[in-house]
């Protein structure tokens, strides 16, 4: 059981840090970067660098 | 551990223990190599006694054990303990049956490798709700009676034959069953090795536990704490 | 003081089957590993993909109605003033904007850059995104950039870089006013590359489409619902990466279930068969390989998952987030955390069910079959 016990608590801080990390992101303030930018930019377009098409069509709809 | 005398304060009689009836094992039931490896079996033990069942190989001794202790259901008959048909009982009732009252010791030890003597005596009692102090005192106490102390924390894969044995012993006693069954005992054993077991054994009958030897070592003929002898052929008793 | 005694055998026996498991370290740390792995890369993926999809969608908020982009043997082309002013007389047309959008190759560094017009900046204005300043710092370009183009050379200050936050729009992007962008794309001063059409009634935008496509057969006109739409479901998920992530992960998890079943069959057949003559009935057998497994595959899957997150998250998915942005421009891209549980859910549900169940029905075989040979063995 001790080890069990010592395995949950693991977990616990790992999770409780990740938790921690996602709440400490600054999504707001990014998407309000985005919002600001999109105003300018209507029709977006995510920005990607393949070397060709084709790598492209492997990950995105054609 | 509690003997004969004990219970006879308590008021308990002492009767057989073990009643065999009419009892068969076939095996390959319905296809061309089917055989009886025990054929019309009657036999009784007595409470605190020790039997020997002697045989060659291959004469149901083996088997017969297995029934006793109802690893294997009987294709037909009885057997009775403390007056219970354990051939009819389900698993649960069967196993509950196996764990209080039976201790097995067998040829190979059947010990659980990778684990420390302490470790595989302790098995059985992860079945119960004791306490760990009481836990730590069984083993104690089963570990004494086997003389394997010494060795608790040692893994069972670097123990001599000797002292395998005496583990599995140490095993089969934690449990204070009232029936011990051992399986060719002797047979992967040198002579001081047996005589230590021949000891243990002395032990069991002043703890007046029941015993069933199945062997066709000569070293148990005519030792005076074997209360009968029964021989075995070809799944049947002979006398 | 029964609930006590049936708790501290509860206690007693998961202790054992935890003691078991132990003495078996080597074979449950493979299927640990690997089950780990199964989970990160599905949920690596997962994540990245949920992620570069949120900040999609915040950025769509303004889009327009309609997008009108010509075309000439199949390429993208310019249009001019008169595109505007058709466009604009079509009825349920409120507004019509001509935008300046193209790509300027790069030569020195063989990439291309994103030509975007904004209004709003100043003819020697330029805010280029994180990608572009690094890209072009390589070759010293740190305060102002020449554009080479066929005619001439055009020198543009590096006023602002674009925040890191807006890097999966602008990493590869250049803002210019749109005369300075027309200069250096080749186009003329009433030329344009895209309209934006505003049309109020959300109902006429279907009719207005068409009808512009009537007018102008050559050019494509895009909804806002389209564009949405292309943004929610911007992943393909039956081809191409996610297709070999799959046979990844399904190979993975065929070698690891042939692992669980080997677990119980051999060695570990005799053990259970000793566990019985011991007076383990045959749920308890079961009871004990679901612990142990339990344990295993829940420990495994909450690995996995945490150092997914950790992976995407927190050192943003080096090499995997090139899979899905490209790696000719360096993108330092920040993922935002976005966790769907359901499909976390669901991950856990097709992993774990399994790999408990490719132990647990051999061992109750097993357990159920007649014990007497196994022990003489």
């Amino acid at each position: 059981m001790k080890f069990l016990a010592m395995l949950a608590t693991a977990f616990c801080v790992l999770y409780l840090a990740l938790v921690v990390h996602a709440f400490s992101f600054p999504t707001q303030k990014k998407a309000e970067e985005l919002t600001a930018l999109s105003l300018h930019v209507k029709d977006v377009k995510p920005s990607l660098s393949f070397p060709t098409h084709a790598y492209q069509r492997f990950v995105y709809v054609p | 551990m509690e003997n004969r005398d004990q219970r006879h304060e308590r008021g308990g009689e002492i009767m057989s223990q073990i009643v065999i009836q009419n009892l068969n094992k076939l095996y390959n039931p319905n296809k061309p190599n089917a055989f009886y490896a025990l054929k019309n079996i009657n036999l009784s033990v007595e409470d605190g006694q020790i039997v020997i069942l002697k045989g060659v190989s291959g004469s149901g001794k083996s088997t017969l054990l297995s029934l006793i202790g109802g690893l294997s259901k009987p294709s037909s008959g009885e057997i009775l303990v403390n007056n219970q048909n354990i051939a009819k009982l389900p698993d649960i009732m069967s196993s509950a049956f196996r764990h209080q009252k039976i201790g097995f010791i067998f040829q190979s030890f059947n010990l659980l490798e990778g684990l420390s003597v302490y470790q595989n005596i302790l098995a059985p009692l992860a079945l119960t709700s004791l306490s760990k102090e009481a836990i730590h005192e069984k083993v104690s106490l089963a570990m004494q009676l086997a003389n394997i102390e010494h060795k608790k924390d040692q893994n069972v894969g670097s123990l001599s034959g000797g002292e395998r044995q005496r583990c599995a012993i140490a095993r089969a006693v934690v449990m204070e069953p009232e029936i011990i069954l051992a399986d060719e005992p002797t047979a992967n054993l040198d002579k001081e090795n047996s005589f230590i077991f021949i000891e243990i054994l002395k032990k069991f009958k002043a703890l007046h536990k029941t015993v069933v030897i199945a062997t066709h070592d000569t070293l148990f003929d005519g030792l005076e704490c074997i209360d009968r002898c029964v021989q075995m052929r070809d799944g049947e008793l002979l006398g | 003081m029964r609930t006590k005694g049936l708790s501290m055998f509860r206690k007693n026996f998961v202790e054992y089957a935890i003691l078991l498991l132990f003495k078996d370290r080597n074979d449950h740390l493979f299927s640990f590993l690997i089950f780990s792995f199964i989970v990160f890369i599905l949920s690596s993926v997962l994540f990245i993909s949920d992620s570069l999809q949120y900040d999609l969608i915040q950025s769509i908020k303004a889009q327009p109605s309609i997008v009108v982009e010509n075309t000439r043997a199949g390429r993208a082309y310019q249009m001019h003033e008169g595109y505007v002013y058709d466009v604009s007389k079509i009825t349920g047309v409120s507004g019509v904007e001509g935008v300046v959008d193209g790509y300027h190759y790069f030569a020195q560094k063989r990439l291309w850059f994103h030509i975007i017009g904004d209004a709003s900046l100043a003819k020697d204005e330029m805010v280029i995104g994180q990608g572009v300043q690094k890209a072009m710092a390589e070759l010293y370009y740190e305060d102002e950039f020449h554009f080479l183009t066929e005619e001439r050379l055009i020198r543009v200050k590096i006023n602002k870089i674009a925040p890191k936050g807006t890097n999966i729009l602008s990493n590869d992007a250049i803002f210019l006013n749109p005369n300075t962008a027309r200069a250096v794309l080749g186009m003329e001063i009433d030329e344009y590359s895209k309209l934006y059409v505003s049309v109020p009634n959300p109902n006429e935008v279907g009719n207005v489409a068409l009808k512009i496509v009537e007018i102008y057969p050559s050019a494509k006109a895009t909804s806002q619902a389209d564009a949405i739409g292309a943004v929610r479901h911007v992943y393909y998920y039956k081809g191409g990466i996610f297709m070999i992530l799959y046979v990844i992960a399904l190979v993975s998890f065929f070698i690891l279930l042939k692992n669980q079943i080997s677990l119980v069959y051999g060695e570990k057949k005799k053990e259970i068969a000793i566990l019985r003559s011991l007076g383990f009935c045959i749920k308890d057998i079961i009871a004990l390989k679901f612990i142990q497994n339990t344990v295993v595959s829940v420990s495994a899957y909450l690995l996995g998952v945490a150092l997914a997150y950790v992976y995407v998250f927190v050192f943003n998915a080096p090499y995997l987030r090139n899979i899905f942005l490209g790696s000719e421009l360096e993108n330092s891209i920040s993922l935002t955390p976005v966790v769907d549980l359901n499909l976390l859910f669901l991950i856990f549900l097709f992993g774990v069910i399994p790999f408990l169940a490719f132990v647990i029905l051999p061992a109750w075989k097993i357990a159920i079959s007649d014990m007497s040979e196994a022990v003489k063995s």
